[in-house]
């Protein structure tokens, strides 16, 4: 599997506090890596460190082999990260499927076809509405963002993040208040994404955390403090102090 | 932003069409008022591409406004007779062009209130560029010979009769323009892209756009057609003041975009036609026009939050 995401040693402080320091991490193709950890352990910046929110004070990050630090968040999306967002994120008023559509045309659309008609772009809306089928959004394309539920309103997070065709995908605790059954879904198409792209995973939901993920990061104050693959992990020492009332 | 139906579009064809005719039936005072209208109506339709079109609201959008007049006074000035208005308007939209391109770049690093306040500051700047200095004529403007309407020897000889219901033909013509252009525009996949940062920039960020880039075209093109704005001024009323840079006239602007309904392309038109009318009625009848202006602007913001646009969804509902 070929790597994708490949983050060196990354470091932001906030005044005193170190957010994330020294934090490598490794994504490939094909590969649902994981991050898990108590509330302000870093992950959210770590997350904004990858995507361009934020600039990282130390460390690389490279796409592909391409040196990308510093760029930021719309250069990233262009060089292939899509990311989702802990709190919905969206374009309110507009169509579910505008919210996709323009997504995709960031990335689709060349700058001297701007001045097209928009009605006229089959590209941005073909990108648009396979995503839309991939999420299993397409049934509400024409609503008003602002009227979805909060489950279809997750989902939308991700078509966003999707539609800019990325290499990588960012997805910040996309689970984030789901019942039960909405769970199992979404855990079933986060298995299908990392199919064909390098995802990183974000989430406070262990169960799905431990069913979906095939590399495990624990981070705490900050930083790394247990790497591997989820058997071993579940039953580390450090995850059953960060976890006392998950039960493997 | 919605923009108009077919059907809607038809409707300000047949006005349009009525007000074309307005100079063979109207006396010169309602001709000259509907000019005066119309100039207004193209100010407020460039700050609608802000403010609606971007979600971006500027309080220095007048600067372009004056630039536009001034430009006329300085090229009548640098050729010392009255120039062809084909050099004039590409004059006034390119000075007013590359002054937004420069205030744009400065401007546009900050958000929000932020934003408001230097755009307050750069328009202000540019005001007293032509305040009380010899660039400006002086604080209190000056006559300006109207350009003439031909190319070399081909002008258009207009006899004083006939000149209130030319310029409201000319005015009505770019107005058109302005319009059915900023309509287009606003069907392009650009126009889609201000319409996403005006509905979440950061997320159209995220997701890859180039959001101060297309922020900075809009806000040129915007400040570019203010100064034809300017330029239709300052050839209707054949006087430029430095008031016209003013920041009072950028509110003004700004209450004709609230009084017609930042939700629709054409609301600025009906927001400009109501101010502009309700400027002169007040004026006229109780000699404190700012004042009856304020109570009707807070009336209509208290009753109507859509604008006078508003009114159409509601008598169908």
């Amino acid at each position: 599997m070929t790597l994708v995401l490949d983050a060196e040693r990354l470091s932001r402080r906030f005044g005193d506090l170190r957010a994330v320091s020294d934090v490598s991490l490794q994504v490939r193709r094909g590969e649902l890596h994981a991050v898990i950890g108590p509330n302000g352990a870093g992950k959210s910046t770590l997350v904004n460190l990858l995507s361009g929110e934020l600039a990282p004070d130390s460390g690389r990050i490279r796409i592909d082999g391409t040196d990308v630090t510093g760029w930021p968040n719309w250069r990233l999306a262009r060089a292939g990260i899509g990311r989702s967002f802990q709190r919905s994120n969206v374009m309110e008023a507009m169509t579910v499927l505008e919210n996709v559509r323009l997504a995709a045309q960031a990335v689709l659309v060349p700058r001297r076809h701007l001045l097209r008609p928009a009605a006229d772009d089959p590209v941005s809306l073909h990108a648009a509405i396979m995503v839309l089928l991939r999420v299993g959004l397409a049934d509400v394309a024409g609503r008003i963002a602002a009227t979805l539920s909060h489950g279809e309103l997750r989902l939308l997070e991700i078509a966003i993040a999707l539609a800019v065709q990325p290499r990588v995908l960012l997805l910040d605790e996309p689970l984030a208040g789901m019942g039960p059954e909405e769970s199992q879904r979404l855990a079933r198409l986060l298995h299908e994404l990392a199919r064909d792209h390098a995802v990183l995973l974000i989430e406070q939901n262990i169960d799905v955390v431990f069913a979906v993920a095939d590399t495990l990061t624990v981070m705490l104050d900050g930083r790394v403090l247990e790497r591997g693959p989820p058997a071993r992990i579940r039953n580390s020492a450090a995850v059953r102090e960060a976890y006392p009332d998950h039960d493997p | 932003m919605s923009l108009g139906s077919p059907r809607l579009h038809f409707l300000f064809f047949l006005l349009a069409v009525l007000l074309a005719c307005a100079p063979l039936f109207a006396p010169p005072y309602w001709l000259e008022l509907a000019s005066t209208a119309l100039v207004a109506a193209m100010f407020a339709l460039s700050l609608q591409l802000l403010v609606g079109g971007a979600g971006l609201v500027s309080l220095g959008h007048a600067a372009f406004f004056g630039l536009g007049a001034y430009a006329v006074h300085l090229t009548t000035q640098l050729l010392g007779a009255p120039p062809s208005i084909f050099l004039t308007l590409p004059a006034a939209a390119a000075l007013a062009g590359v002054a937004a391109l420069a205030v744009g770049a400065l401007a546009l690093r900050t958000r929000g209130f932020f934003f408001l306040m230097s755009t307050l500051a750069f328009g202000q700047i540019l005001f007293f560029l032509f305040h009380d200095t010899s660039l400006g004529g002086g604080t209190d403007g000056v006559f300006i010979p109207r350009p003439e309407f031909g190319v070399g020897s081909l002008v258009l000889q207009v006899s004083r009769a006939d000149r209130p219901g030319m310029l409201l033909l000319l005015n009505l013509g770019v107005l058109v323009l302005m319009y059915a252009g900023l309509d287009a525009l606003m069907r392009t996949l650009f126009g889609r892209a201000l319409q996403g940062i005006k509905a979440n920039e950061h997320r159209m960020a995220a997701a890859g756009h180039n959001v101060g880039a297309l922020k900075r075209a809009a806000f040129v093109l915007a400040g570019t057609l203010a100064g034809i704005a300017g330029h239709m001024a300052a050839v209707t009323d054949a006087f430029v003041t430095p008031d016209l840079l003013g920041w009072h006239r950028s509110a003004d602007a700004l209450l004709m975009v609230l009084l017609g309904g930042i939700g629709t392309l054409y609301g600025p038109i009906l927001g400009a036609f109501a101010f502009t009318g309700l400027a002169e009625a007040s004026q006229s009848m109780t000699g404190r026009p700012g004042l009856v202006e304020g109570l009707v602007v807070l009336a209509v913001v208290l009753a109507l939050p859509r604008g006078l646009a508003g009114l159409r969804g509601r008598a169908a509902r």
